[in-house]
């Protein structure tokens, strides 16, 4: 039986780790931006200045760009999946055996996760529903495929393939 | 977590951003550097004058080539009307900053009071400085008590003066002139030892060259 983790303990270490080393990435960039500014000041002239100004607004968009992304594709999520497993690890989670009946391919963002939903059906009380599962590993769900999955808030915290 | 850069969908959702990127990055860097690379005023040479008509086109270039190896990197000539209605902003903006001015007589009689908080702007022209200078015999200077205060560089009246500025701009218009005297700032970095606080002797080396240049005999 494969089982995959999306919300744990190790995983919210991870993710804490995970922020800092980007935290800390993006302080290695500050830096090596400030070090080429000061070197491309001391270089110029007033004959070569506009040629400078050129590069250092190219070198400073590629900063800008580079941080933000960062921030906006690697930080804020992380972010979320920390505040989110903080909280489903705290409360109660449930346990069902279901069966997929649906895949959706569209990515969600929900409180912050990056998610996909998929619809399945309980299978000791035949009822249908919809749950996400965030978008953390390498899970590809299986149309008509039988799992167990805990959950919290409709999102999947552990699957585990049936048979 | 997804681990391939996902760059085509940043500059789908933040594509706006690079506007103000740009707009950032492009002040951030031009403001600096230009305000390091920006001619000092040692570096400067800086000319007011109150003419007609400026005439000396290649004085700015000859002054640069002559002078560029004493640390001259600028020269800058501000020639305006007397007779503009705006000569006094023409006057704030950039006379203020002239290293020499070359002014029409009303003009410095107007301005060049028996006022010590007036008089210690200007540099007298005591007989050191006209022997540093090498101003010609018969030379004539406006006089606030005792002391020299302008050099006559244009008489209107006398053709036979010794030194006559007219190869420089024209001084007279419709047939009616005024004399025009040359004053020296001195807050002014480049007149050496007779600056508040010399840093160079620009100043001295480039009265010397105008009164070469436009010498009576010389013409």
């Amino acid at each position: 039986m494969s089982e995959t983790d999306f919300i744990s303990v190790s995983k919210l270490q991870k993710a804490h780790r995970a922020i800092w080393l980007r935290v800390t990435l993006m302080g290695a960039i500050l830096l090596l931006f400030v070090g080429l500014a000061l070197t491309l000041g001391f270089l110029q002239t007033r004959a070569t200045q506009y040629y400078f100004i050129a590069l250092g607004v190219l070198i400073s968009v590629l900063f800008l760009v580079a941080e933000t992304y960062i921030v906006f594709y690697e930080i804020v999520p992380l972010r979320a999946y920390v505040a989110f497993a903080t909280k489903a690890l705290s409360k109660t989670m449930y346990r069902n055996r279901v069966k997929v009946v649906g895949i959706h391919k569209e990515t969600e963002t929900y409180l912050g996760l990056e998610t996909r939903a998929m619809d399945v059906i309980e299978v000791d009380e035949n009822r249908l529903f919809r749950v996400r599962y965030p978008l953390v590993g390498d899970f590809i769900p299986e149309e008509g495929g039988d799992y167990f999955l805990t959950t919290y808030d409709d999102v999947v915290l552990k699957a585990e393939k049936d048979g | 977590m997804a681990k391939k850069l996902r760059l085509h969908d940043y500059f789908t959702t933040y594509g706006w951003l690079l506007p103000i990127f740009f707009l950032v990055s492009l002040v951030a860097w031009y403001w600096p550097i230009t305000s390091v690379n920006a001619f000092k005023p040692e570096e400067t040479i800086n000319i007011f004058a109150e003419c007609y008509k400026f005439k000396d086109e290649e004085l700015v270039d000859n002054l640069y080539e002559a002078f560029g190896s004493y640390g001259v990197e600028n020269v800058s000539l501000n020639p305006y009307s007397p007779d503009d209605e705006n000569i006094n902003s023409y006057y704030t903006a950039f006379g203020v900053e002239a290293d020499i001015l070359l002014l029409t007589s009303s003009t410095v009689e107007n301005n060049l009071h028996d006022v010590p908080e007036i008089l210690k702007d200007w540099i007298p022209f005591d007989d050191e400085l006209i022997g540093e200078l090498g101003i010609p015999v018969g030379a004539e200077y406006f006089e606030v008590g005792e002391q020299a205060y302008a050099l006559k560089v244009f008489d209107a009246f006398d053709e036979a003066y010794p030194i006559d500025f007219s190869p420089f701009g024209s001084f007279e218009k419709e047939g009616l002139g005024e004399d025009v005297y040359m004053l020296l700032r001195s807050a002014s970095p480049n007149f050496g030892s007779y600056s508040d606080e010399g840093k160079t002797e620009n100043g001295l080396r480039t009265v010397r060259f105008l009164l070469e240049r436009y010498d009576e005999d010389g013409k």
